[in-house]
Formats: C-alpha cells, structure tokens, sequence
C-alpha cells in the first residue's frame, strides 16, 4: 500500500507547478545566476576605476602620488567631503597645499583620506591610497636615514612573513564552498516544500486526509508514503541542484573550473555528497511533515515553514569562518551542521570515510526520533483532521 | 446492524470542553435509511464521522455486524462509503478516473474489477465524458458526482451522506435523490443527514433527531407524525427543536 501512495502522492506533486518550479527552475536559475555572480563580479581582475574627490589646493606632488595609480580617477574640487557626500565620488582626499615644504623642513604635514564606512569599494580605496603613501612615506625614511648615516636595518630588527599555506587558487575555492553549501542545502529544503505543505495541511485544508482515512489502509503505510514521495522529491532537488552547479562551475567558469578539481576522486566525492544529501532529505522531511501536521491549512503551514527554514541556515553562516582543517566529529554529528560541514569538506578534497558515517549516523537518530514524532502526530485525530 | 451505545464525544476547545454527542444510543438494521436531523452544530456530523471510524468516540462504543469498529476499524472500513457534503474532497490534479483509481488500489480492488466498476459507475452517474479530465476544473456537480462514485468504488454495505444534496443544483440534488433509492433497492444499509425536510420524507422510513449532541427522537417516521398528529415534518422539527430548548 505504501508504494500506492508513494505513487500517487509523486503523481499529483510532480503536477503542481509550484513543485516544478522550486525543484527544477529555481536551481537552475539560482545556479545560472550565482555562478554569473561569481565569475563576472566577484572573482573579476579587471581593475574598475574609483572617482577621488582631491582637494584643489593640494600639493600638486601628492596628486601625481595619486595619478600614478591606474585604479584612481583624480578629480580636483574645492569641497572633497561635500562631493563624497553627494555621491559623486567614493573617497575624499585633503593634504597640505605645501605638504612637500614641510616634509624638507622636518616638519609635520598631515592627509586625510576620508569614506562612507558602510562603502566596502570606498574602505579598499582607502587601503589603496594608504598603501601608496605607505611606500612614500618609506622613500622618505630611508632617504633620511641614509642623510643621517643611520642603516635602515636599525630601525628593522625582524621580518614578518604572513603566508597562505594552501596550495592553488585557494579564493576560488572558497568561494565555491561557501556557494555549493548554500546552494545545495537550500535545494533539499525547498525541494520537497510544496509536497509538505500539501499532502498534510494542504490535504487537511481540501478534507482529502479524511476520504484517505477512510480506507482500510494502515496509517503507518500512508505516513510512509508521504514521507517517502517529500523525501524523493527533496532529493532529487538537491541531486539535480549540485549537477546543474558542478556543469555550471566547469562549463561556465574558468578560475572556479581550475579550483574544483573533481577529476581526482569524482566516484567518493559522489558517493559522498549523496549519502549526505539523502540523510539530510529524509531528516528535512520529516521534520516538514510535523510542521506541515501542526497546520490546519496551506496558510498556517507556510506561516510556520518560513521561520524554521531561515533556522535552518543558521549553521550556514556559523560554519562560514571555520576553515576545513578546523572541522571536527562535533561539526558531522549535529544535525543541519553536519551536510554544511561535510559539503565544505568534498569541495576541498578531502575524502573521510569518518566524516560521513558520522554524518549518517547522527541523522539516523535525528530522522528516527522526527518520523515518530510526525507518526505519533499522524494517529491522533486532533493533528490529523486539523480544525474541522 | 449497526449498534450505537452510549456514545459521546467531547473536544477541547481553548480552556473549553465542547461536548458534540451526549450518551447517543441506536441501532440501524440492514437495508434500512435513516435520516439523521439536526441544526447546525447538533453534532450529526461528529456523529456520522465516529461512525466512518475516523473519529474515536470519547466514551460509549459502535459496532457494525457485531465488530467494535474502534477496536477492529480495519474490518469494517471496506464495508462503508463516506460522503461529507459540500466538501468533496478530491485530488484537483488528478482526474477523476485517477481519483477512483487510487481509491480503488486504496481499499484493495484488484485491477481488472477497478476498471468494471469505475466503467459502471461513470455510466450511472454520467461522468464518461469528464472521466479523464483533471478534476481542477470541474464544476461542484460533476465533482460530487465523481465523490459518490469514490464512495462507492468498493461497493459498500454502508452508506454514510453528509448533507450530500447542500448547494447542488437541482437536476445534481434530484439524481441524488434518485441514487438513494436505488441503493436502498439494493438493501444497502443509508443513514443520511439533511436539513431538507422533504427530502427526508421521502427517502428515510426511520429518523434520528439530534438537538446539542443529544438524541431528542429515534423511530420510523410513521410513529413520528402519529406522535405529533401532524405530517408535517418541518413544523415537527420545529416544534421537537423548541421543546428541546426549554426541557
């Protein structure tokens, strides 16, 4: 009986637009967009020219200081804080009008470099300029050192080397991480959402639950039945979301192409990913279900859905400063942490067979404990007829 | 027969105890139509609701052919339809064939009979030209016709109807009407709800009156109108109401 209704139940949610759209357009689209996203704008090298706002009475040495930077466009205005304010410029430059005179006498002559904090282009244009008067500011120290028979190497005592320790593109595939986790963990939380909403609160709402009751059909195989079809379709939102993204990254980009190197271990990265996706379905699905129980109506049900799957996403974003070598069984064993982390993981070439059992493992007790809740919900006519 | 015993059921509203059927007690024999009367909120649907088992009596039991239907529901739930009024309860995306279909599979029909009786059934009511059509689109009509049929899909010995006749038209409430008595020509066993007296006159030889989840009559509709010295069963009705209200 359950295949019945597992099958009837996929027949009647593959039919529902909204099914179709969440679990094969918005991937896609999603996918297309984001890897548009990536590629174009932030993994772009071309260099974008920012307006400077230099106050005209400036010294005319500063500003060649600042023309020689091909990212700046050096405009010359009486008011460079008021034009940074009106938005025609993003960062606003003032120095001494005979800033090179006082440097010769030992005197003090002061910049400002003055943006919106808020600006993330003003702040790195800030960086810029800083870094170029940085390097001015050196010519003139070891100028004076040197006039003052001093070794430059006194006032240096040691050297810092700050240094990535990864190999390759490491940017590239940090970007991509943090894109497939989101992408594909949404995919699976959106996948089945329609189907969840509809087969319990939906069927409540039209009383088809109750015509389904009826039958001499045990509760526990329609349960299954339904928990299977949001399952199935979950899953293969993700599956499809995550094939769509890798062609996308290898079709359609070259930095984030050369970063992914699946060719190396595509059969246990698929296994991999699989496995976690479809514990994290069958674990996503019927916690749904509850929600979708706990419903009298579509409506309800939407209410209820949209603050838990934002929930969802919180370890999202907890996971998204620690870095793959800082993950640990903790990070596999808490549900809804353990498919980011474990996604973080593939994407970065590394295949543990721990990992993924405690992945698995974990879920398990989480889907068991989730399903008998949703079922215990199921055979009480309170959650299951909803108001009516 | 169906033998009712005591039967009540409250829910829990709030900090509220609602309390829909009151220590209800009757039998129905076989072949027999009842006609279930009451306003609004009486608690005719939470009654019949108990009797199709997907609602478990507070206290009391049912037993339908001797079987406790809450103990053993699964014995009993292929011997009856259900038909809750205006709300059909269909799968929009489905056709109607498929609707049958799935209920069919649903209650263990095999195959080849699925197809004999949704052919009989699309006849008797009607529906062969809208059969394979999404159910979507249809019309409340054509949908309840296609909810009698699914009722009847597993050629039931019970039939519980629900005020099937609210908002049809009158051609869909008259094939109604005549449905009844053709099961009832097949000594199917009816107990139907309905605010239309005429309607209960003509079809019911027994009636059940229900007033706040208390039963205020049981008995053939003859002994009814003796009872009242009148044949009137909507001033009956009435007159039973207010006699409710004050006792």
């Amino acid at each position: 009986m359950t295949w019945h209704v597992f099958i009837k139940e996929l027949k009647d949610s593959v039919r529902d637009r909204k099914t179709i759209f969440l679990s094969v357009l918005l991937p896609i689209l999603f996918n297309v967009g984001l890897l548009f996203f990536l590629e174009n704008v932030l993994m772009n090298e071309k260099v974008e020219q920012v307006t400077v706002a230099v106050d005209s009475n400036t010294d005319p040495v500063v500003i060649s200081w600042l023309q020689e930077l091909k990212e700046l466009e050096v405009e010359l205005v009486d008011d460079p804080v008021e034009v940074v304010k009106d938005g025609e410029a993003l960062v606003a430059f003032i120095a001494d009008a005979d800033f090179i005179k006082k440097l010769e006498n030992n005197e003090i002559p002061s910049i400002s470099v003055l943006a919106d904090p808020t600006s993330t282009k003003g702040g790195t244009t800030q960086d810029l300029i800083s870094n170029v008067l940085t390097i001015k500011k050196q010519d003139y120290i070891a100028q004076r050192l040197a006039d003052n028979n001093i070794d430059p190497l006194t006032i240096e005592p040691f050297q810092i080397n700050i240094e990535s320790i990864s190999e390759g593109d490491n940017m590239s595939l940090y970007m991509i991480s943090i894109f497939a986790q989101l992408i594909i963990v949404l995919a699976v939380l959106m996948g089945g959402l329609p189907a969840a909403n509809d087969l319990f609160a939906g069927e409540k709402e039209r009383k088809t639950m109750e015509a389904l009751l009826m039958t001499p059909v045990n509760r526990f195989h329609i349960i299954v039945g339904k928990w299977m079809t949001i399952s199935a379709l979950s899953m293969l939102s993700g599956i499809f979301s995550c094939i769509t993204f890798i062609l996308g990254v290898n079709l359609f980009t070259e930095r984030l192409a050369d970063a992914l190197q699946l060719d190396k271990n595509i059969g246990f990265f698929t296994v991999s990913l699989l496995i976690g996706i479809i514990f994290f379905a069958l674990l996503i699905s019927s916690i749904q279900m509850i929600i979708s129980l706990l419903a009298n109506n579509l409506k309800e049900a939407q209410n209820y859905i949209s603050p838990i799957t934002t929930l969802a996403m919180v370890p999202y974003f907890v996971l998204i400063g620690v870095s793959v070598t800082e993950l640990n069984s903790t990070h596999f064993m808490i549900p809804f942490l353990n498919i980011y982390a474990l996604i973080k993981q593939l994407i970065y070439g590394i295949y543990d067979v721990t990992s993924i059992l405690l992945v698995a493992g974990s879920s398990l007790v989480f889907i068991i404990i989730s399903f008998l809740v949703a079922y215990a919900m199921f055979m009480k006519s309170k959650w299951v007829l909803g108001k009516s | 027969m169906i033998d009712i015993q005591h039967v009540s059921r409250s829910f829990q509203d709030k900090k509220k105890t609602i309390e829909a059927v009151k220590g209800v007690s009757f039998q129905i024999n076989k072949g027999e139509v009842v006609g279930l009367l009451g306003e609004n909120g009486a608690g005719k649907t939470t009654l019949l609701r108990m009797l199709s088992t997907i609602l478990e009596p507070s206290s009391g039991t049912i037993f339908i052919d001797g079987i406790n239907i809450h103990q053993e529901p699964m014995k009993i739930k292929g011997k009856i339809g259900v038909l809750f009024g205006s709300e059909t309860g269909l799968y929009d995306r489905l056709t109607a064939r498929e609707n049958l279909s799935y209920f069919a599979k649903l209650h263990g029909i095999s195959k080849h009979e699925t197809k004999t009786r949704i052919d009989y059934l699309a006849v008797r009511f009607g529906m062969k030209d809208y059969l394979d059509r999404r159910v979507g689109g249809f019309s409340k009509g054509m949908r309840q016709k296609v909810t009698i049929a699914r009722a009847l899909i597993h050629n039931p010995e019970i039939i519980l109807l629900d005020e099937p006749t609210t908002g049809l038209d009158i051609t869909s409430a008259n094939m109604f009407r005549e449905l009844i008595h053709q099961l009832r020509k097949e000594g199917k066993t009816i107990i139907f709800s309905s605010h239309i007296m005429e309607e209960v006159k003509q079809l019911c030889e027994s009636i059940i009156m229900i007033h706040k989840g208390e039963m205020i009559y049981n008995g053939t509709t003859e002994e009814l109108y003796r009872q009242e010295e009148s044949d009137d069963l909507n001033y009956i009705f009435m007159s039973r109401i207010v006699r409710g209200n004050l006792s």
